[in-house]
């Protein structure tokens, strides 16, 4: 339990890592409009050579691509083989009597396989080159105007910082509470299911029982240590926008060009 | 039931970058009936030692037999349920583990799940209540009512219920005042002598230490330190301050005695009586010269 | 001395259908004094810790901090400045995610410019000797080490007050140690005042001044040599006499007469042995 690793963060110190927050939840949110540019071959093999440079540039382990890959394989699978068989444009491929499959629909297929391939990369690029106390940072600015509008963002905010800072806590006092109901005889992990269902109570109540309870201290403690809402408070996080961000920018706006010029 | 542990060795997270060596040659024997303290600094594996007792944890490599019971690395048993209930552990802050809505039922967790017959569980919660100093009619209130040091005496209360014939107690005293300290000790005391529990305590106290021990043992870095009757442990208290760990006061006082009035004192001394004789024979050998 | 505290006559109950936790106390904490408040638990002691910083307020009475009523809503904050509490659970406290986060914390809540953050945190973590550990995670910090950081987050609003409410009683003896020392060496060298909650009369013994608590009265007050006086009634109210003290107790009975109380040990023995030259 002492090396819970919270959402995939993985440290590392390459240009995607020390990139501000804010930079990289813009790109990943302009990616998701302007991937819809693509309609073409070449478009798509520039969305795929710019998600392929940023996870080089990222240096992580492929592993960690693949394994935020993996949940979401066979929903690209099924998209790709529900458009082949279904979109009936361009010459004909195969002919199996019942099945028929066109060449604008394999192509059809691909795209938006790739597509999805390509969201889930960069979004997965950016939550494992960010830690989620700088997402939820990075959240806080971007959204701050809409304070104005009467949007809880610093509670928002709060909420996750403090989700974050319990969450070991909290699977440690999990362990802490099976182990002492399995001495009393539970079973969680092996016998009838009907057994292993009825365990989850002696587990549940004692776990929101204790999670009240530091609620109750810990508001107690904010509140004491001057803790009145998020008027006229400062912040110790300082998010730095760079030369780097705004290299990211150009990048990007290079990127909407060529998808502009190139789509057909 | 007798313990025998055989080279034990414990990882956390074995097979993973993160691998930790907890517990490693750990030799120990601890015959049925005796009470056996474990003393060490937070980190020193004690907790982890104790987990194995009852299958909570399994040993990366080694042999623990209780009974006839015996778990040894990489081999899977099947009997663990039934071990459990032979082997009772009232954990640090045991009243996180109450769940119930009534006192009686949470106390009857433990022996329904290892199949008393609920009359049998009832007649004991009635009995035990008492025993750790609530009444009956306690029994039919809510767990959550109690206040802290209560609520302690019922999850206690609980763990008893299960008649276990060994005993560990994982700091059972861990945030109580002075009195509550000295009733609850009391109760695992007596239920040592009058039953014959075996009684494996893990404290920080080095005055419950020497109180109630027949052996101590000292856990520093996963391994043991220092082993022996509390006599043996507290008579060379440098070996102790090389720990980092304490002398137990009495034990301090008597040194401290014999160092002034240059005397030599007995040195089995742990309860107050007799650090107050030691104190009357230093002077009262004064009045002799 | 200047009195930074004054509580007259407060009474207080949770709830209007429940019995009061506190009749009519009285008490006032001075400047640069280690001040013990001592009773069992449920003695009302925690309840009065929470008074002195404006958690809670008096139902009757006033609790006065440097001249500020807890009762006007806008001294409030003033009172919460400058009375600090260091809670009993070292977890529940701890708001950050790393250390630099939660000694922010306060001064991100007065609005302080971050540069002045920056360096009142270095140092305040110095203070307490966690300038190693600024990046850590609390999961990865010992009990101890959580109460430090917890007094670092204090420190750095500059108080003039920092109450311990058994901030001890759930660490082992080496985390115990720490918090003790580390609050000795502000109050000594940074003249701070302590009010420690706790039910150790060992730790009391140290103390400048004692307040003995019991069912939400104030039974006695004094130095810890006069109050350890009446060990009898402290025994009552299930406190533990030091070990020093009931040595010399038994000793007393059996008609042995001591100059003084001996809070220590040392002392003890130096007692035994004039009184040995004596006979």
């Amino acid at each position: 339990m002492q090396n819970i690793i919270i959402g995939q963060y993985v440290p590392g110190q390459s240009f995607i890592h020390k990139l501000d927050p804010r930079a990289k939840l813009l790109t990943a949110f302009l990616f998701v409009i302007i991937v819809f540019l693509a309609n073409n071959w070449i478009t798509y093999a520039l969305f795929g050579a710019f998600t392929l440079l940023a996870i080089f540039v990222s240096k992580l382990p492929l592993r960690y691509i693949y394994n935020g890959l993996k949940p979401i394989l066979l929903v690209i699978i099924l998209t790709f083989l529900l458009h082949v068989f279904l979109t009936k444009e361009g010459p004909l491929l195969l002919d199996w009597g019942f099945l028929k499959v066109y060449e604008g629909g394999v192509e059809q297929g691909i795209f938006i396989s790739l597509r999805l391939l390509f969201l889930i990369m960069i979004t997965s690029l950016l939550t494992l080159t960010t830690t989620p106390i700088d997402i939820t940072v990075g959240i806080e600015t971007l959204l701050g105007p809409m304070k104005k509008i009467g949007l809880p963002v610093h509670e928002f905010a709060l909420m996750m910082s403090i989700a974050l800072r319990f969450i070991p806590t909290l699977l440690e006092e999990t362990e802490k509470i099976m182990k002492a109901q399995s001495a009393r005889g539970a079973q969680f992990s092996s016998g009838p299911m009907k057994e292993r269902l009825k365990s989850i109570v002696p587990l549940l109540v004692p776990l929101f029982v204790s999670a009240f309870k530091r609620a109750e201290d810990l508001a107690m403690a904010m509140e004491a240590r001057g803790y009145r809402g998020g008027e006229g408070r400062t912040s110790i996080r300082l998010l730095k926008w760079s030369g780097k961000d705004t290299t990211l920018f150009v990048i990007l706006l290079l990127l909407c060009v060529s998808l502009l010029l190139l789509r057909s | 039931m007798d313990i025998t542990i055989k080279d034990l060795e414990h990882s956390y997270s074995k097979g993973t970058p993160f691998e930790r060596k907890a517990l490693s040659n750990i030799n120990l024997s601890i015959p049925s009936g005796t009470f056996q303290t474990i003393i060490g600094h937070t980190g020193s594996g004690k907790s982890t030692l104790i987990q194995h007792l009852n299958g909570l944890l399994k040993p990366t490599q080694g042999s623990i037999e209780i009974g006839d019971f015996k778990i040894q690395a990489g081999v899977k048993e099947k009997r663990l349920k039934a071990l459990r209930k032979h082997v009772g552990i009232v954990f640090q802050y045991p009243e996180h583990q109450l769940f119930e809505e009534t006192i009686e039922k949470d106390i009857l967790f433990g022996p329904l799940n290892f199949g008393v017959p609920e009359d049998e569980a009832k007649k004991r919660a009635a009995k035990l209540i008492q025993q750790v100093g609530l009444d009956e009619s306690y029994l039919s209130r809510s767990p959550f009512d109690l206040s802290g040091g209560q609520m302690r005496r019922v999850a206690i209360a609980g763990v008893l219920a299960m008649k276990p014939s060994i005993l560990i107690l994982d700091e059972p005293t861990a945030g109580l005042d002075p009195r509550g300290r000295r009733e609850i000790m009391d109760l695992f005391y007596r239920l040592h002598q009058e039953e014959g529990l075996t009684t494996i305590l893990v404290t920080h106290s080095m005055e419950d230490a020497a109180r109630f021990s027949d052996d101590i043992l000292i856990m520093e870095k996963g391994g043991i330190a220092l082993q022996g009757k509390p006599e043996t442990i507290f008579s060379n208290p440098h070996s102790l301050k090389k720990l980092s760990l304490d002398v137990p006061e009495t034990v301090q006082f008597i040194h401290r005695l014999e160092e002034r009035f240059n005397k030599n004192l007995p040195h089995s001394v742990f309860t107050l009586e007799a650090a107050v004789d030691a104190a009357l024979s230093v002077l009262q050998k004064g009045e002799d010269s | 001395m200047e009195e930074l505290i004054t509580v007259q006559d407060v009474s207080f109950r949770y709830q209007e259908d429940q019995p009061h936790v506190l009749h009519g106390v009285s008490l006032s904490v001075y400047k640069g004094e280690w001040l013990a408040i001592v009773g069992h638990n449920g003695s009302g002691k925690s309840t009065l810790a929470k008074l002195l910083n404006g958690l809670q307020l008096p139902e009757k009475g006033d609790v006065l901090v440097e001249g500020y009523n807890s009762r006007d809503e806008e001294s409030i904050w003033e009172i919460r400045r400058r009375v600090g509490i260091v809670f009993q659970n070292p977890d529940n406290q701890f708001v950050g995610t790393s250390v630099r986060d939660d000694v922010a914390f306060g001064l991100e809540n007065s609005g302080m410019a971050r540069e002045l953050m920056l360096e009142r945190i270095n140092e305040s973590v110095q203070k307490v000797r966690m300038e190693d550990y600024l990046d850590q995670e609390p999961h990865r910090l010992s009990g101890g080490q959580k109460q430090r950081v917890a007094i670092a987050g204090i420190i750095a609003l500059r108080p003039s007050i920092v109450i311990l409410d058994e901030a001890t009683s759930m660490l082992d003896p080496a985390g115990r140690k720490e918090v003790i020392q580390t609050m000795r060496k502000l109050k000594e060298e940074e003249g701070m005042t302590v009010i420690s909650i706790t039910h150790d009369l060992e730790e009391a013994a140290q103390a400048d001044r004692l307040v003995v608590m019991n069912a939400g009265e104030v039974i006695d007050e004094g130095l810890p040599a006069e109050v350890f006086k009446k060990g009898d009634m402290l025994e009552q109210i299930g406190l533990d006499l030091p070990f020093p003290l009931q040595v010399q107790r038994a000793l007393s009975e059996r008609g042995y007469d001591f100059s003084r109380l001996t809070l220590s040990q040392k002392e003890l023995v130096n007692e035994l042995w004039t009184l040995q030259s004596k006979i």
